[in-house]
């Protein structure tokens, strides 16, 4: 199990206090919240690239961000699939999927490589450098290139932005499966589609503090029969009646008048 | 033209703002000692300069015509690296959403390329206005009215040829792609053809005929502006379906990387990084170009005029090469770190296999230059041995300067003319202080163990964070 806790974490405009994440092997955390609601910021305090007040555990053991023989095992581990692409792009994608399985001595994994080029669609990219490349492909690369690794947790965030609706239904089917094969995903999304069917864990931010924190079994108690987007909505129930009162002020025609009245008076 | 200024008040002028307050904040300490340290270098450059001046006779109009040799080569280097500036999107959404015109926003995305290329010549030439005050000669107000109107006239064609040569050939040869090699290459042969081919009747219109000059200046100034509101809007146009059309799909052999270990890992990738990075391309263009300046001034020129230029082109043109591959290291690092991180790389295959390679670019690119001028001009090769802590130490302090600012196609050019000036200050100075050679060599081999051990402790902590 991945265990992360941040005691406290500030910035300038928000801060994140007493955030606890689990990700459990054959499990899948779902992070939900708006923009600047602190997801990226969770994530990449797990990987350490943020300095927090708190610690990250692999099991029982704490992980300490400027030892190399710890990184070395947190990454051996650990897949991430950033929101933004980070790729050597003036590469191919063989190259880089070379690099890859290179960086993490993985020779033994092709076979799972050429099974996720496949499925993913890539085969007639190979070639072509990253740069040249479309922002779908390139994405569709990031997560090939670190789903092949076989690591035993992976975390993405937002996975599904700039893929085709095709890509997103065989992304979800991919992590299913992976699920089923023991792989711990941690996932921050804003497509509520997505996360409906995978997760086993939830929590919600809203302006760096937790508003849910449950397992499935207690999301369905508490929010009988109701989808995701229902639930994302009961969760923040005072934004969005606050939201609607403003909408029903909203008064888009008087103005068309005005404008349309003025232009030909 | 308040469109003009529109664009320098809200593209331009905002963004080095926020550059310069950003590098301000980051590094004030840093910054101030780069400043208090380039002031004393350029104190003592100006002291060296003015007591070697002051030695020697000089005519005015032979120091005018040099000064403007020396503007064309400034202005060509500066147009060709700035040369990207309106493929940036706020340039783009500024034309495509407001109704400015072409010729308005090319204008207005020169205005600091100008102003920087006469900041360059004002630190350049200063030593030059006080040894002649020194000297008692009176120094003329509508002779450096004349000299700046010169100097931008040739500014505005410098462009005009450059607009012409892009839309040319993107349009007849390559097909919405850029085509540097030959752009630049019709950039420097017209402008330097114009002025070897009008260098004869400008000593005579400057000794005789200044009235005349003036208005024929003027004159052409008025019908190249009008060529230049022609021709901005194709070229511009060309500029935007480049952007947009210019990475068209282009099949490579993918070359297997895959190796255990990882200092070849890391030398593979880089190697790939070389034979496929714009700047490495560029880079072999001005090496091309600086072959042929100095074939051409070696024909053109007599023996001492041509060790002049000569010296000029080395001291300039090849150091430019030595400091602008180097900055790749800190660009690669700054773009990539994230991947970095993700593949898990280590900093010490990282970094040394970098400057390794960097480094072994550097010496090949100046020794071929010295054997190609060796055999083709009889130019004597000079302390080999020697070259080889200098350009260590070159190396090592520009992928400092890429570490520590973050380097794009609006600051490339200003970080490499400030390179440049720090680098030739410091031989400068390194040269006249200490009379051993080995001294020498000591000194630039100390400070680049210092740059390499500051990388690996500040810039790459362990491992590889962000």
């Amino acid at each position: 199990m991945i265990s992360l806790y941040i005691k406290e974490k500030r910035f300038e405009s928000f801060e994140l206090i007493d955030i606890p994440v689990e990700i459990k092997k054959g499990e899948a955390t779902l992070l939900l919240g708006h923009n600047g609601a602190g997801k990226t910021t969770i994530i990449k305090s797990l990987f350490g690239l943020l300095n927090i007040n708190g610690n990250v555990k692999l099991d029982d053991h704490k992980i300490c961000f400027q030892s190399q023989g710890d990184v070395d095992l947190f990454k051996k581990n650990m897949a991430y699939i950033p929101d933004d692409i980070s790729l050597l792009n003036y590469l191919t994608p063989m190259e880089y999927f070379d690099l890859v399985q290179s960086s993490f001595n993985q020779s033994e994994n092709i076979e799972f490589l050429n099974q996720l080029i496949r499925i993913f669609e890539l085969d007639k990219y190979l070639h072509i450098p990253i740069i040249q490349l479309s922002h779908g492909n390139q994405k569709k690369i990031q997560i090939v290139s670190q789903l092949c690794r076989k690591s035993e947790y992976v975390v993405f965030d937002e996975p599904t932005n700039g893929l085709d609706p095709d890509m997103i239904i065989i992304l979800k089917r991919v992590l299913e499966k992976l699920k089923s094969q023991g792989v711990g995903i941690l996932l921050s999304t804003h497509n509520l589609d997505f996360g409906q069917e995978l997760f086993n864990r939830l929590i919600i931010l809203r302006d760096g503090k937790i508003i849910i924190n449950m397992n499935r079994e207690e999301v369905e108690e508490r929010f009988t029969g109701l989808s995701l987007e229902e639930v994302y909505r009961g969760a923040n129930k005072e934004y969005y009646q606050y939201i609607e009162e403003l909408i029903n002020d909203m008064d888009h025609s008087s103005s068309t008048e005005n404008r349309n009245t003025k232009n030909y008076t | 033209m308040t469109w003009i200024i529109q664009v320098v008040q809200k593209i331009e002028t905002p963004r080095i703002i926020h550059k310069v307050k950003e590098l301000i904040q980051k590094y004030t300490t840093l910054i101030l000692a780069i400043i208090i340290g380039l002031l004393l270098m350029y104190a003592v450059y100006i002291t060296l300069t003015i007591k070697t001046l002051i030695e020697i006779d000089f005519n005015i109009v032979t120091m005018f015509i040099n000064v403007i040799k020396v503007w064309t080569v400034v202005i060509c280097f500066c147009l060709v690296f700035t040369r990207n500036k309106l493929k940036h999107g706020n340039y783009i959404f500024f034309y495509m959403n407001t109704s400015i015109k072409a010729y308005e926003l090319v204008l207005g995305s020169l205005v600091h390329t100008y102003l920087f290329s006469i900041l360059i010549m004002l630190f350049s030439f200063f030593p030059l206005l006080l040894a002649m005050v020194i000297k008692g000669m009176t120094i003329n107000l509508s002779s450096l009215l004349l000299l700046l109107l010169t100097i931008s006239f040739l500014f505005i064609f410098a462009m005009t040829v450059w607009m012409l040569a892009n839309f040319l050939l993107m349009k007849y040869i390559n097909k919405d792609k850029e085509n540097l090699y030959g752009s630049s290459i019709a950039l420097i042969t017209i402008l330097f053809g114009s002025i070897s081919l009008g260098e004869k009747y400008l000593k005579n219109f400057l000794e005789e005929h200044l009235g005349f000059y003036f208005s024929l200046l003027l004159f052409l100034s008025f019908i190249l502006l009008i060529i230049f509101r022609r021709i901005s809007t194709g070229y511009l146009m060309s500029i935007l379906k480049q952007k947009n059309e210019s990475r068209l799909v282009r099949n490579y052999k993918s070359k297997s990387i895959f190796t255990n270990n990882e200092y070849s890992l890391q030398m593979n990738v880089e190697w790939i990084n070389f034979t496929r990075n714009q700047i490495f391309k560029e880079q072999g263009l001005v090496f091309c170009i600086l072959i042929g300046m100095a074939t051409g001034t070696y024909f053109i020129f007599d023996a001492n005029n041509f060790f002049l230029v000569f010296s000029f082109i080395t001291q300039f043109g090849l150091k430019e090469i030595l400091v602008m591959i180097p900055l790749t290291v800190g660009m690669h690092f700054k773009e990539y770190k994230i991947a970095i991180y993700n593949l898990n790389i280590q900093k010490n295959p990282y970094f040394t296999t970098r400057v390794i390679i960097i480094y072994i670019v550097n010496c090949f690119s100046y020794y071929l230059f010295l054997l190609l001028s060796y055999f083709l001009f009889g130019v004597e090769m000079g302390n080999l041995y020697g070259a080889l802590f200098s350009i260590m130490f070159i190396t090592m302090f520009s992928i400092l300067v890429s570490f520590l600012i973050k380097i794009d196609d609006f600051n490339k050019i200003f970080i490499v003319i400030f390179l440049l000036a720090c680098v030739n200050i410091f031989d400068f100075i390194i040269q006249q202080t200490f009379i051993l050679e080995i001294y020498i060599q000591l000194v630039y081999t100390g400070f680049s163990i210092i740059i390499f051990l500051i990388i690996m402790g500040f810039y790459l902590r362990k491992p590889i964070l962000i």
